[in-house]
């Protein structure tokens, strides 16, 4: 296939991002000066401003040559938990990708390190990361698909020539920045704010939406917070959930890109609930799920016609199971819209699981002579109710780990 | 008038999701293959019943016998859209009801909650012939049943059987209860039955006067022409046979352009289908989608941008040059270049009209009109050039050597002029051995 130069096609050219990142779930493109060019996200644990804060600490310890590809999953230095690895390549040096993939049998900390030294394995991490891991059948498959993944990337030739090019990045970031305007145009001004608690602490949310002599902003301010004590997450975690609503309310996912980013204004106090990292990410889905619902709110309301009608703010319920079972992994996320389960077809007795009128009810008993680990993560204050509970031998679960023992029962009851 | 050999008549049809292409061969007094029969009937236009009345009425002679037909099919991608199950029964044990639900309760039902039965150690015919009088009240037509019955209830499993055969049930029997992927499997064997029946009572009432009978019609499934299958296999019946060109043909990658869909085959497989009603076991090659589909509607956004919709509305409204709509879809665009292909013709009749073609160009002046004048407007040709860009940009990532590549689909000399004129029908023969 021949190997020209693509034409620009105005604000059809998001297609040539969409063409690249066909084969990612979560990931961004930026250029050279760091500055967003095109970000792919999922709704639930996402990571879009933690890659771009993942990508600023590579840019200013290395230089990244084109193949390089570096990975990271420190939650204390813009990562998101130890499962989820950050992959930043280089794809020309004007382009690179940043992007996130699920390993859960990852369960320890992965430092800055080289994976593709220009296209070729770094022996040496390999070596300490997989050869001598007891898991290094699966890490092998993983950072392969990885590796391959990058190199299928790589042979977009005639799309990573355009898009590598100066004058079209500022054609791209203009047009975004006009489609943030005319988005901006047709939405509501105003000022808004909610205040709800999180184990107890205080997070306070204001929205204000503004055109001051021509500056079109957004502004998030989460002044009067509660400092964290062991319950918190970074900055960049719930930036990531509100970048991602007001892109997602504004109709601007496809033009996310610098300029736009740029009119996103937030204020985090230092040290806060929702600024301080978390060694291991634990706080960070719940923390998520909160401001995440706080800023759909805030917006739905801001933009209502009759205001009264959602005057207060109720949170939804939202819960992520993960069970591990001789580094077998099964996850099971909990929405107020619905469920998401993996099959437990194996190592478990599934007593009961069915559904009537949207009520998902499910038991299941662990029938191994081990303990499984059940890692819960959930907003607690709304999921101990008579619509939403999960119990293990009749008590409640509360967030955080627990042993389910041999013939223990983990019992789940959701109305989606 | 040709004199034929009553026994040698073969019949091979492509029913795809929106068209169908039908050829019958028969073999001469030299024993050569002479074609009496080719032809595509877009089927918004013309059901797949009408289009084998105008086969029969075409033949030059009635005195022919179907030999056998053999049938490469998209059509249960119909259904993909929809909720399955509505008149199918499923016997389960108690507290298991509607467990396949539980991997994403996003995805699409598959079966009727008002029509499960739930049985144990205690459960008499009586309890069966109140649960069949409430089901018959419900949904009257109900005609099939799922067993998901786990070995402890065999002898209950027995009885229940037979009951349900004993009024006239066809059943399908979940064989492995702790997977939920196989019952969804079994359940869409269930939910589906109704259209393939659709489609042989369609064959056979059809052609009822070339003697066709069941068990003379072969669906391609896995790598043959076979009468035993699931039908589920009959979702992947033309992406196997795709892949069977592309191995017999040694080739690493196959790129299928055709007027439903632009997708690209290379060693990819799966063991698992993730379908519109939750993850299924199945063995299957992977298909790629590559650049935008053929049946993606092109609109105006609030902004006054054009955009490209996901939606396939292949069938509904179907595309302009089907002479019947004023959408437009991605396939109107290459209205002129598609005017030239003779097959394509055949199924979109009005294309020749100069009158067609001047009303679909008339459509895309008004879309470049319509368009925000403070953004660069796309007319019909810039358009056109964008599409064919977006498929090469996507074969670009797959890496791909012409050499090691074949090209199919009534699309194929549009994209790659070099590739010769693909027929499905002609394919099938090939496999045949006609």
């Amino acid at each position: 296939m021949k190997k020209d130069v693509v034409k620009n096609y105005s604000h059809l050219d998001y297609y040539y991002f969409e063409a690249l990142l066909k084969k990612y779930d979560n990931a961004s493109i930026l250029n050279a000066q760091g500055e967003l060019l095109y970000s792919k996200d999922t709704e639930l644990e996402t990571t879009l401003t933690s890659r771009l804060v993942v990508f600023q600490n590579v840019k200013k310890y290395l230089k990244l040559m084109t193949e390089d590809v570096f990975m990271t999953n420190d939650p204390e230095n813009g990562g998101y938990t130890f499962q989820k690895v950050f992959f930043i390549g280089c794809l020309h040096p004007n382009l690179f990708i940043v992007w996130v993939q699920s390993a859960d049998m990852i369960q320890f900390k992965i430092p800055l390190s080289p994976l593709l030294d220009q296209g070729v394995k770094n022996a040496m991490v390999w070596g300490s990361l997989v050869e001598k891991n007891p898991l290094k059948n699966k890490l092998t498959d993983f950072f392969n698909t990885q590796i391959v993944r990058f190199k299928a990337t790589m042979s977009s030739a005639k799309v990573l020539i355009t898009l590598s090019d100066s004058s079209f990045q500022s054609q791209w970031l203009s047009l975004c920045k006009k489609q943030f305007e005319k988005a901006f145009e047709v939405k509501a001004l105003g000022q808004h704010q909610v205040i709800t608690s999180y184990h107890e602490k205080i997070i306070k949310m204001s929205i204000a939406i503004e055109e001051k002599q021509h500056l079109k902003t957004i502004s998030f301010d989460f002044s009067q917070t509660q400092l964290a004590d062991k319950i918190s997450a970074a900055s960049h975690i719930l930036e990531s959930a509100i970048i991602f609503e007001v892109m997602h309310f504004y109709g601007l996912s496809k033009y996310l890109a610098q300029p736009v980013l740029n009119q996103v204004r937030l204020s985090l106090p230092p040290k806060s609930v929702i600024s301080k990292a978390h060694a291991t990410g634990e706080y960070n889905f719940s923390l998520q799920a909160l401001i995440r619902q706080q800023t759909q709110f805030i917006l739905q309301f801001l933009n209502a016609h009759k205001k009264n009608d959602i005057s207060k703010m109720q949170i939804k319920p939202e819960v992520y199971i993960q069970i591990e079972k001789n580094n077998e992994f099964h996850s099971i996320c909990l929405h107020h819209i619905g469920v998401d389960f993996k099959d437990l077809s194996t190592g478990f007795k599934v007593v009961e699981m069915h559904q009537k009128d949207h009520i998902y009810q499910a038991k299941i008993q662990n029938t191994q002579s081990e303990p499984v680990v059940i890692h819960f993560k959930s907003l607690d204050e709304v999921t101990n109710n008579s619509q939403h509970w999960i119990k293990m031998n009749n008590h409640l679960l509360s967030h955080g780990q627990h042993k389910l023992r041999p013939k223990d029962h983990l019992h789940i009851y959701w109305k989606v | 008038m040709k004199r034929l050999y009553m026994s040698n008549t073969v019949l091979a049809i492509y029913l795809g999701e929106t068209y169908v292409e039908i050829e019958a061969r028969a073999a001469g007094l030299n024993k050569t293959m002479s074609s009496l029969f080719h032809k595509s009937f877009f089927l918004p236009q013309s059901s797949f019943k009408n289009s084998l009345n105008q086969f029969i009425k075409s033949l030059a002679t009635t005195d022919i016998v179907i030999e056998k037909a053999y049938l490469v099919t998209r059509y249960l991608d119909r259904l993909k859209p929809f909720r399955l199950g509505g008149s199918v029964v499923q016997v389960t044990e108690k507290l298991q009801e509607n467990n396949y639900t539980f991997e994403n309760s996003k995805n699409l039902s598959l079966a009727a909650a008002s029509l499960i039965v739930t049985i144990d150690e205690d459960t008499t015919a009586e309890d069966l012939n109140t649960e069949l009088h409430k089901i018959k009240k419900i949904n009257p037509d109900a005609n099939k049943v799922v067993f998901n019955v786990g070995p402890h209830l065999k002898n209950k499993l027995e009885s229940t059987r037979h009951f349900f055969k004993e009024n006239g049930f066809t059943e399908f029997v979940n064989e492995s209860t702790e997977s939920m992927k196989c019952l969804r499997k079994t359940l869409i064997n269930a939910g589906t039955e109704g259209t393939k029946e659709e489609i042989i009572k369609d064959l056979v009432d059809g052609l009822t006067t070339l003697k066709l009978q069941r068990d003379q019609i072969h669906f391609w499934v896995n790598d043959q022409f076979t009468t035993k299958y699931e039908n589920v296999d009959l979702f992947f019946s033309a992406d196997d046979f795709l892949t069977d060109i592309r191995k017999k043909n040694k080739k690493k990658t196959l790129i299928h352009t055709d007027i439903e869909r632009l997708v690209l085959f290379n060693e990819d497989a799966s063991s698992v289908w993730k379908s519109p009603w939750g993850s299924v076991d199945h063995k299957q090659a992977i298909n790629h989608s590559i650049g935008i589909q053929p049946c993606s509607e092109i609109v105006i956004d609030q902004g006054g941008l054009l955009q490209f919709s996901q939606q396939n509305m292949a069938t509904e409204p179907s595309p302009m040059i089907a002479g019947r709509s004023v959408k437009t879809l991605v396939i109107d665009v290459f209205a002129k270049n598609l005017a030239e292909q003779p097959l394509i013709v055949e199924m979109f009749l009005n294309l020749t009209s100069p009158q067609l073609i001047q009303k679909i160009d008339s459509q895309f002046k008004a879309l470049e009109k319509g368009q925000n004048q403070n953004y660069e407007t796309f007319s019909l040709e810039k358009i056109k050039s964008f599409i064919i860009q977006q498929i090469f940009i996507d074969l670009d990532s797959y890496n791909i050597h012409e050499s090691n590549c074949e090209w199919t689909g009534h699309l194929n000399t549009l994209f790659s002029p070099q590739h010769k004129k693909f027929s499905w029908t002609s394919e099938i023969f090939v496999r045949v051995g006609n």
